[in-house]
């Protein structure tokens, strides 16, 4: 118990350090790149705060209290792992595509004032994040809770807050034969000098028990947005005047939609369910709860 | 309960998955490959037929390599181009030969263009495609010097045997590298 504890923790911290240390590479870009090298992570960072909201459609009506941990693994497509840089300087053209943050080796391009270079990306097909949440539920409607004390990570400051309202809709509906419900998710996450995130999801979702075994699945509409900040090094040399200058902006993630399906098995106040949504992003979500 | 260990199995496995996932990305974070970027220019000038200039320059003053120099494990050669950066009299054409030795006088390359027109090379530079031997022998050096935690030094040559092109002639070309380096943050 105590090794699945510390490969918990250590996967937490791993999860998180992947958003920590992306300023090296930010630091080759300028904003008309920013967005096709990290639209994939703000991407990834949505798809997985907005990913296991629920297991579940029923909702006590009286009182129902859960806490548990959720492991998501995020999946990124081979499409999202280039980009083909736009607004090159006079004279450069992009002829060959670079990676983006899940690429692999980054790009030059030959011009008339020397070589043009981009980051690499950190070559991975695979995204892990994991995250703690708890609810409580009164008359058919649940809230939940994600919240982490400031962690320090190679000296960035972690913090991670969000909530979801839950009603059930089909408690108004006797003897329906599926439990179907509404949700809303708001959450924000940040690394004090870097990236800031907001996400946004609305879903309808529904599930069946039989048994120990409880199937769900439902359909979400989502958003995220994320703000970067970074310091930009030139390390290429055509651009002196911008050289250590601020870069600030925001970049939406291409998450807007998504269908999910998954299964969960109660075995007495356990609940362990994992679940595959489709999207922009795949994702397979697992989760231990322990509820009542 | 043979079926509830199972399924408890199935999940610490994920888990587990998820967790060396993390482990894998814990690497690729630490080891970047960073590209770094390099220019040397050259300036040749005269009225003979035959003209030409060298230059030492270390890949050391780089502000990228500096930004990374203790984090550099291993260093690579990744390409090289000649262009022409201003030139008279405006028809300037001959033969040019660019030569590269490593910090110790030895020839690492010698690439020549026939037939150069100073004109075709301003906007679009001549990628300079080297062989398997000769990238080695880069690479080598490269290693070599980085273990030894010396600098990183090259001369640089650039001749031009003048075909066409009336009086005094100069030239300013440069040679732009690009390295890349395995760095462990």
């Amino acid at each position: 118990m105590k090794k699945t504890l510390l490969l918990l923790i250590l996967t937490f911290l791993f999860s998180f350090r992947t958003y920590a240390q992306v300023e090296n590479r930010l630091s080759f870009l300028l904003e008309n790149d920013l967005t096709g090298f990290a639209q994939p992570l703000a991407t990834s960072i949505g798809t997985a705060f907005n990913s296991g909201g629920y297991h579940d459609a029923y909702i006590p009506k009286l009182f129902g209290f859960s806490i548990g941990i959720k492991g998501m693994l995020i999946l990124i497509p081979d499409d999202q792992k280039t980009f083909t840089p736009k607004n090159l300087p006079s004279g450069y053209t992009a002829d060959k595509p670079t990676a983006t943050i899940y690429g692999d080796k980054g790009s030059v391009y030959s011009g008339p004032l020397g070589y043009l270079a981009y980051p690499s990306g950190l070559n991975q097909s695979s995204v892990p994040m994991v995250f703690p949440q708890a609810s409580i539920s009164f008359m058919g409607t649940e809230l939940m809770v994600r919240y982490l004390p400031t962690i320090k990570v190679d000296q960035e400051e972690i913090d991670l807050f969000g909530f979801g309202i839950k009603h059930s809709i089909s408690q108004y509906i006797p003897l329906f034969p599926v439990n179907i419900a509404v949700q809303f998710l708001y959450n924000t996450f940040s690394i004090s000098n870097i990236v800031d995130v907001k996400n946004t999801a609305f879903n309808v979702h529904a599930s069946k028990s039989l048994g120990v075994l409880t199937v769900y699945g439902g359909l979400q509409i989502e958003s995220s947005t994320v703000d970067f900040k970074y310091t930009f090094k030139d390390p290429n040399g055509l651009d002196p005047s911008k050289k250590n200058q601020e870069i600030s902006m925001s970049i939406d993630g291409n998450n807007k939609f998504r269908m999910t399906v998954g299964g969960a098995l109660n075995l007495a106040f356990f609940v362990i369910n994992a679940d595959y949504s489709l999207g922009n992003q795949g994702v397979l979500t697992t989760g231990l709860t322990f509820q009542f | 309960m043979k079926f509830k260990t199972k399924i408890i199995a199935a999940i610490f496995l994920g888990l587990l998955v998820v967790s060396l996932t993390s482990c894998d990305i814990a690497d690729a974070l630490k080891n970047y490959p960073v590209n770094i970027p390099y220019s040397v220019e050259f300036t040749a000038t005269g009225s003979n037929n035959s003209i030409s200039e060298s230059q030492t320059f270390c890949i050391d003053s780089s502000d990228t390599f500096q930004e990374y120099k203790d984090k550099i494990k291993d260093i690579k050669f990744t390409e090289i181009s000649f262009r022409t950066i201003s030139y008279i009299p405006e028809n300037l054409q001959g033969d040019v030969t660019i030569t590269l030795k490593d910090g110790n006088g030895v020839i690492l390359f010698t690439e020549s263009i026939t037939g150069v027109k100073a004109s075709d090379y301003v906007t679009t530079p001549y990628k300079i495609t080297l062989t398997a031997d000769e990238i080695q022998a880069i690479n080598q050096y490269l290693q070599a010097v980085l273990e030894t935690q010396s600098q990183i030094c090259f001369t640089g040559s650039f001749s031009i045997d003048i075909t066409s092109g009336e009086g005094n002639h100069t030239i300013k070309a440069a040679l732009d590298l690009v390295f890349e380096a395995g760095t462990e943050l």
